[in-house]
């Protein structure tokens, strides 16, 4: 992606033509400036994983596994279990997309999955715990970007929000050292859903859920992951520009308002909300 | 010009007020420092700049002479390594283009019979930015050190044209005045200045008629 | 709301707003900058805030290697945020992590607002952050470190960069976090500022807050950036009025 790139160079012709439209306060596909893309979302896709989901933001498409695995706990939190978030851009995404070690968007995509799902601490690690210090619930969600029609960092981290609301780890039975596992389930102690929203900076407009187009042409996107309470867990900006300290307040106030809507979605497709 | 010193972003001026130059531009209307340095403002002309603290930059510019090694030769354009000025090499080399307009007042058919790869040369940056177009028309640019194409050994300005001292082949080049490496069989000093001083003049008036 | 504190034994900001280290909520941590330490590079810088240590070192402009980076119309700006394998209590492997891969990200993205690229096409101008010294903050004492040390390679630049982490603290907003607030604390928001233009370059936020915590850490940060930038101007102003170094005009 770093050799002579056509399609950066011919940007500012296309920034133009995209500016004249959005001065009308309208998108090139039709929406409103802060109107997010259909969201679609099933779960429980494979039955050998612990959890899964795919999330569908108009033609942007990205699916999330769960494994769950007894390990040890980090040393400096023997009670706590692991989160681990890991993220691919599949080749199917996009022409642009190689197969090979992940490139710095691609870490920091998956990081912001991460951080968002993490620093929010709506997932009740303790309650991971099996044996204090010595083994731990670690549960491994791994994010595929499957169809990149722009705001895969949104897609990839409901995705992965998804699929963490609907996995089952087993119940077990602890004597002495031994641990066994039951046949009976029960759900990811997760008591908040936090959910992503990207806002993109085009011209001097700023665009909820942009679209690959719409990206292609941003100076900056910010992603906000706020929970039911209106608390913001994560931010990243990205991108070469800079804001203004309104318009982050700006971003915080779209993001926390179309957050809102998803998460009604999320509740109605999954049929469950965080205990 | 005042003593404070102004670091990047610092407001300087207004747009109503003064046309910024050198290390002043302008955002919405106010003119803001982009070096650190001390302002200049000129209140005849209303000019304001800045004039830079510290460290040159290490890059080519405009008018100033380099040295350069030619890194490929075609019959339409020369390329070159820039790899300093006189005085201070750059850290990494800089890439200089020559057409083969630009090496001689005299006209040229094919560029690669005037230089060769390896050839060490002084020349003339005509533009601002990278990629760089250099000129060699001027009497001390240049070669001023080349090797020959047949062997690679040493090649000795006979006041009349080069020699190499190995093979004894006799070559061409776009000579500098000043070339490094003098036969001890040169021609005698005083010819030598005289044919100089003829090439000086006529390449002067060629100048001069293509200006009208 | 209220937010559980998992700091353990001792909280880490006292009832009259005292922290662990002694400062004061709005309070920074001891700052030292030194410009132009070192001679074989355009431009360097090197940075104290609290126990943080960093030196940076800016090279360029210079022909982009591989040829295939260069940009016909500007220059690319190149970061290395690394972290040194003696930087912190457990060695750190010298191999890039995804940290320093992602911070090297965001930091060359907190800079290329400022630096002037257009100016210089085809070229690379190559910005390398070493952390000597790990104690939180380092990719915001890098940033204000690496505006120093372009400013004084010369590079045309709209506006300085500086940058400084709030964060949250028993439920307030502080200033400045070291690393025992950083690990044990509710929140952690590095900002970047360009001072002059008041426009943010870098923002990340672990952590919870709300949105009047959002916009409290905000107009810190602006207060901090502020603090820092004048500290920066003085390093400069240093460097050049007392070595009567060469002016050459522009």
């Amino acid at each position: 992606m770093d050799s002579v790139n056509s399609i950066s160079e011919a940007a500012p012709l296309r920034l133009r033509d995209l500016n004249a439209v959005l001065a009308t306060g309208v998108r090139e596909d039709g929406r409103k400036l802060d109107e997010y893309r259909n969201i679609d979302i099933k779960t429980n896709l494979y039955e050998k994983a612990n959890g899964s989901a795919m999330v569908r933001i108009g033609n942007t498409v990205a699916v999330a596994g769960i494994k769950i695995a007894r390990g040890a706990p980090f040393p400096d939190t023997p009670n706590d279990g692991v989160l681990t978030v890991s993220l691919e851009l599949l080749p199917h995404a996009s022409p642009d997309f190689e197969p090979g070690p992940p490139d710095e968007g691609a870490i920091e995509m998956s990081r912001v999955v991460d951080r968002g799902l993490r620093e929010s601490k709506s997932i009740k690690y303790d309650e991971l715990c099996i044996i204090p210090g010595k083994s731990v619930w670690i549960i491994y969600v791994d994010v595929y970007a499957l169809d990149h029609d722009g705001n895969l960092q949104d897609a990839a981290g409901l995705a992965a929000l998804a699929a963490v609301l609907t996995a089952k780890l087993p119940e077990v039975k602890v004597e002495g050292d031994t641990v066994t596992e039951l046949e009976t389930k029960r759900p990811i102690p997760i008591v908040e859903t936090p959910v992503p929203v990207t806002v993109a900076k085009v011209g001097d407009h700023l665009l909820v859920d942009p679209s690959a187009a719409e990206e292609e042409v941003s100076s900056v996107r910010v992603t906000m992951t706020t929970i039911e309470s209106g608390v913001v867990a994560s931010i990243q900006k990205s991108g070469s520009d800079s804001i203004t300290m309104e318009e982050a307040l700006k971003i915080y106030d779209l993001a926390f308002a179309r957050a809102k809507e998803i998460r009604g979605k999320l509740t109605a497709a999954l049929g469950v909300s965080p205990a | 010009m005042s003593d404070a010193i102004v670091v990047p972003g610092e407001e300087v001026g207004v747009a109503e007020q003064y046309v910024p130059e050198g290390l002043v531009y302008e955002l919405n209307g106010i003119l803001r420092s982009s070096g650190v340095g001390r302002v200049l403002k000129d209140d005849v002309k209303h000019i304001i700049k800045i004039q830079r603290q510290g460290k040159k930059l290490q890059v080519p510019s405009k008018g100033e002479r380099v040295y350069a090694v030619i890194t490929d030769a075609k019959p339409k354009m020369v390329t070159a390594d820039i790899v300093g000025k006189p005085a201070k090499s750059y850290g990494s080399p800089f890439v200089g283009l020559i057409p083969v307009s630009m090496i001689s007042s005299q006209r040229i058919d094919a560029a690669d019979n005037y230089f060769v790869p390896s050839d060490i040369i002084l020349a003339e940056v005509v533009n601002e930015r990278s990629p760089f177009i250099l000129s060699t028309k001027a009497d001390e640019c240049g070669v001023v050190f080349g090797r020959c194409r047949s062997c690679g050994d040493v090649l000795e300005s006979t006041g009349r044209g080069l020699v190499c001292r190995n093979c004894g082949l006799r070559d061409e080049r776009k000579l500098s005045s000043n070339y490094l490496i003098r036969s001890s069989q040169e021609a005698p000093q005083s010819e030598r200045r005289d044919v100089k001083r003829q090439d000086h003049r006529h390449g002067d008036y060629r100048k001069k008629y293509r200006r009208q | 709301m209220v937010e559980a504190v998992d700091s353990g034994s001792k909280p880490l900001l006292s009832p009259d707003g005292i922290r662990t280290d002694g400062r004061k909520i709005d309070e920074m941590r001891k700052v030292k900058m030194e410009v132009g330490l070192l001679k074989n590079c355009s431009g360097s810088a090197y940075i104290e805030q609290g126990k943080t240590k960093i030196i940076v070192a800016v090279h360029g402009p210079r022909e982009a290697h591989p040829k295939h980076l260069a940009q016909p119309g500007r220059a690319i700006l190149r970061t290395r945020y690394h972290m040194a394998p003696f930087s912190t209590s457990d060695r750190k492997s010298p191999a890039p992590s995804r940290r320093e891969i992602e911070i090297t990200k965001v930091i060359r993205e907190a800079l290329e607002p400022a630096v002037m690229l257009d100016e210089f096409p085809k070229t690379s101008i190559d910005v390398f952050i070493e952390v000597l010294q790990a104690d939180a903050g380092t990719r915001s004492a890098g940033i204000t470190a690496a505006a120093l040390a372009l400013a004084e390679a010369g590079i045309p630049m709209r506006d300085m960069v500086a940058a400084v982490a709030v964060g949250k603290l028993e439920g307030r907003v502080v200033m400045d976090l070291n690393e025992e607030e950083d690990e044990h604390g509710q929140a952690d928001m590095p900002v970047a500022m360009m001072p002059n233009v008041n426009r943010i370059t870098l923002l990340q936020l672990n952590g919870r807050l709300t949105r009047a915590e959002l916009e409290e850490g905000l107009s810190m940060a602006r207060r901090g950036v502020d603090q820092l930038y004048e500290m920066q101007k003085q390093a400069l102003r240093e460097k050049y009025t007392s070595s009567e170094s060469a002016q050459e005009e522009d």
